[in-house]
């Protein structure tokens, strides 16, 4: 090696030295506080209330790591769906949709399976 | 060492440690692969994929990084360099998978362009828990992608020496660039110590390991020759040198070495011409001065590979005085025949 790449080596890896570990503890301490997996049994709760004449308020309580490449969350009415979010990691989650909606539904879009449907007409 | 171009110069040293290569990553998959199942019953295929590739090509990376300081430290590794390349290029093609189907998944269903979406669809960057680690690893994968184009000796010839291994050095900001990719990705979410063990005690060894190789580097530099007389500087006595064997001396910018061979003294550049190796590391076998790294040779009187080889270094002017070898610091153009001193 010549001696210019010696040296940006040299200084490089004294700044690795400083910076890496540096942010591994930032990661550590930042890390989001988590519920334990095992608190619930049930992996999704989903709860819904009106919110004025016209809307609904659906809580969505994801309790457990996910078990699926990917989570959508959906409202339908008829044959219509109506997209609410993508549903990527564990904790609470707010959709509020018009009163015309008839399901909640959150599906693998990769696989196209249905993962849960909760009737916001028999709430 | 070749004079014309070849897809691999395979040879059976190179085909046993590929065979290694291959093993290994065969075995490591299908342990991790059932862990994974054994201890998550629940896991998709498609998650087994991306997390074991993404283990696979940390480990394989953290190899690959502590080759080079470990033959610089001791020669026993050196075998280990000798067949580097084509770890590199296992790491990126497994680096590759795991990209790609991290792509497809996360990013390629939207109605937005998967890596635009990649760059578009987080962008925290004011936030360490919700940072976009994923365009870390996007950059990391173009630096280790251009390194895996320009890996052939083909680049290296007609990019040049100091191009190409300052382009290859940008591994060490790929390495920078995965470790963050990591800690503000997987890590926020991993409820498990056991990867953030790991990939801190690789982080320590690595930096460790190029710290410590850095620095005798950099001991070495400050050792400048000052003894000067009618312009040659003293380096050292002929009885420091081994035979066959050189004495790498610090003249002014850079390092020379002093080589012994059948009752005379020669002097060349210590930079080989293939990939910056260091020639006074190496040995003279069959009368040229041999690259300990890839087995380039030089004729010791002139620096000049023997034909139909066209590399060429600089050479030096030396004579003995009582016993001591001094040398001249102006170095001649490469491949300049200067006849070696006689030892009497």
């Amino acid at each position: 090696m010549i001696r210019p790449l010696r040296t940006y080596h040299f200084y490089l890896w004294r700044s690795f030295a400083l910076a890496l570990p540096l942010i591994a503890v930032l990661a550590v301490l930042y890390r989001p506080v988590t519920t334990p997996a095992a608190a619930r049994s049930e992996d999704f709760l989903v709860d819904v209330t009106n919110s004025g004449d016209t809307l609904y308020t659906i809580k969505l309580t994801v309790a457990n790591p996910l078990k699926f490449p990917t989570c959508v969350a959906y409202s339908t009415s008829g044959n219509n769906k109506t997209l609410l979010g993508l549903v990527d990691h564990r904790g609470q989650y707010d959709f509020v949709v018009k009163r015309s909606q008839s399901d909640f539904i959150l599906t693998d879009v990769i696989h196209g399976n249905e993962i849960v449907r909760k009737s916001l007409l028999t709430k | 060492m070749g004079a014309s171009y070849q897809p691999i110069s395979w040879n059976r040293q190179k085909q046993i440690y590929d065979g290694i290569i291959g093993g290994g990553i065969a075995l490591y998959l299908t342990v991790f692969i059932a862990v994974c199942i054994i201890f998550n019953p629940d896991v998709t295929s498609e998650t087994l994929l991306i997390r074991s590739t993404a283990t696979l090509a940390l480990l394989l990376l953290h190899v690959i990084l502590a080759i080079g300081p470990m033959a610089r430290l001791n020669k026993v590794f050196l075998p280990l360099l000798y067949n580097r390349r084509h770890l590199g290029l296992t790491m990126f093609t497994v680096s590759l998978i795991h990209g790609a189907f991290s792509i497809i998944q996360f990013h390629s269903l939207g109605n937005v362009n998967p890596i635009v979406s990649l760059f578009t669809s987080n962008t925290h960057f004011e936030s360490l828990t919700k940072f976009p680690f994923q365009a870390l690893g996007f950059f990391a994968l173009v630096i280790l992608f251009l390194m895996a184009i320009t890996s052939h000796d083909f680049w290296l010839h007609n990019l040049g020496p100091r191009i190409w291994k300052t382009l290859h050095m940008m591994v060490y900001i790929a390495y920078a660039l995965i470790i963050c990719h990591v800690l503000l990705g997987v890590m926020q979410y991993e409820t498990s110590t056991v990867l953030f063990v790991m990939l801190v005690v690789g982080m320590i060894t690595i930096i460790t390991l190029h710290w410590v190789a850095g620095a005798r580097e950099h001991r070495i530099d400050q050792n400048d020759i000052q003894v000067v007389q009618d312009q040659f500087v003293m380096a050292c006595s002929v009885a420091e040198i081994p035979e066959k064997r050189a004495k790498v001396v610090v003249l002014g910018n850079e390092r020379v070495a002093i080589f012994k061979y059948d009752g005379k003294i020669a002097a060349m550049s210590n930079v080989c011409k293939h990939q910056s190796g260091p020639l006074g590391e190496g040995k003279i076998i069959d009368g040229c001065v041999t690259c300990p790294w890839h087995g380039y040779q030089y004729l010791p009187h002139n620096g000049s590979s023997p034909p139909p080889f066209k590399e060429k270094v600089s050479t030096y002017d030396v004579k003995i005085l009582n016993d001591e070898v001094w040398i001249n610091p102006s170095p001649y153009p490469e491949g300049t025949e200067r006849p070696p001193a006689i030892i009497k």
